[in-house]
């Protein structure tokens, strides 16, 4: 599966939060393309069009400004996304998806019923919704980063792996999370040098998928009860 | 030692030997769906233990 961000950011060089999404990206490189909107002067639509056709899923990145993101995804949207090309009969983008990563500088909690903010991300985030509706595409739930430099270290480190699984994993359940590990420790396997290293990650692996299917073997066996007992 | 116990001193083994942000990263996630499995693992255990011992089907 190949990967489009499309990145909207006016100031990107000062930005603690993109500038970690793109070292957390860069490993992916061959499934990832990161596409900096604030380094375009003048918008090539074929061009754009052509990038959204050649990816499987697109990421719209962008800081929340006044509950929107910047200009320059407005403006790419309004200018790249003619009606020719999105409704001539083919829908081009059908069946792709459509994932949103944003940054607050205000906590999570706030967004909610009662909460400051008085919304959710998913209502403030909706036009975006309906694009990919209208589109034909898969809507991914959003991933919001709160606050980024009040995060832990931890959470750093949990954020980095949670993007790069946002931008590369294929569905969202928990039997392909495992997958994605268990896929990691194999390229990281390839990858080493040291003979006992990667023995190690072998074996990691092997364990790692052995207690995934158990996982999924137990799953199968509560599913056979319940049914007998007549709770579907 | 359990199977959850076992991987995470393999992962912790590997995160100390990481080299990059990156992969110290990725074993400390790691570490993090470890225990996320074990629980389910552990959860669908204790269903199908409970479900097979229903007293109420003796």
């Amino acid at each position: 599966m190949k990967t489009l961000v499309i990145v909207s950011h006016p100031e990107m060089a000062n930005s603690l939060v993109q500038n970690f999404l793109k070292a957390s990206a860069t490993p992916f490189q061959d499934e990832v393309t990161w596409h900096d909107l604030a380094t375009i002067q003048q918008l090539d639509i074929a061009a754009e069009q052509a990038l959204l056709r050649n990816h499987e899923r697109i990421i719209f990145q962008f800081p929340l400004y006044w509950y929107a993101a910047p200009a320059s995804l407005k403006t790419w949207l309004d200018t790249v996304l003619t009606g020719e090309f999105a409704f001539s009969g083919r829908m081009p983008l059908q069946g792709k998806s459509l994932g949103v990563v944003v940054s607050t500088g205000i906590a999570g909690k706030h967004f909610q019923a009662g909460g400051s903010e008085q919304a959710t991300l998913s209502e403030i985030l909706r036009p975006y919704e309906l694009v990919a509706r209208k589109l034909g595409m898969t809507y991914l739930p959003p991933l919001a980063i709160h606050q980024f430099s009040y995060l832990t270290e931890t959470a750093r480190q949990l954020l980095l792996v949670d993007y790069q699984r946002y931008l590369t994993q294929t569905t969202f359940n928990f039997e392909q999370k495992v997958a994605w590990f268990e896929q990691q420790l194999r390229h990281r396997q390839s990858a080493a040098t040291d003979s006992d290293q990667q023995q190690q990650l072998a074996l990691l692996a092997d364990q790692l998928t052995e207690q995934g299917e158990l996982l999924t073997d137990l799953g199968w066996q509560v599913q056979l009860i319940r049914q007998e007992e007549g709770e579907g | 030692m359990t199977n959850e116990e076992w991987l995470n001193q393999q992962i912790q083994m590997l995160k100390q030997q990481a080299t990059t942000y990156e992969d110290q990263a990725f074993y400390e996630a790691l570490a993090e769906l470890n225990r996320a499995l074990a629980t389910r693992i552990e959860q669908r255990q204790g269903e199908l233990d409970g479900r097979i011992w229903n007293a109420t089907k003796w």
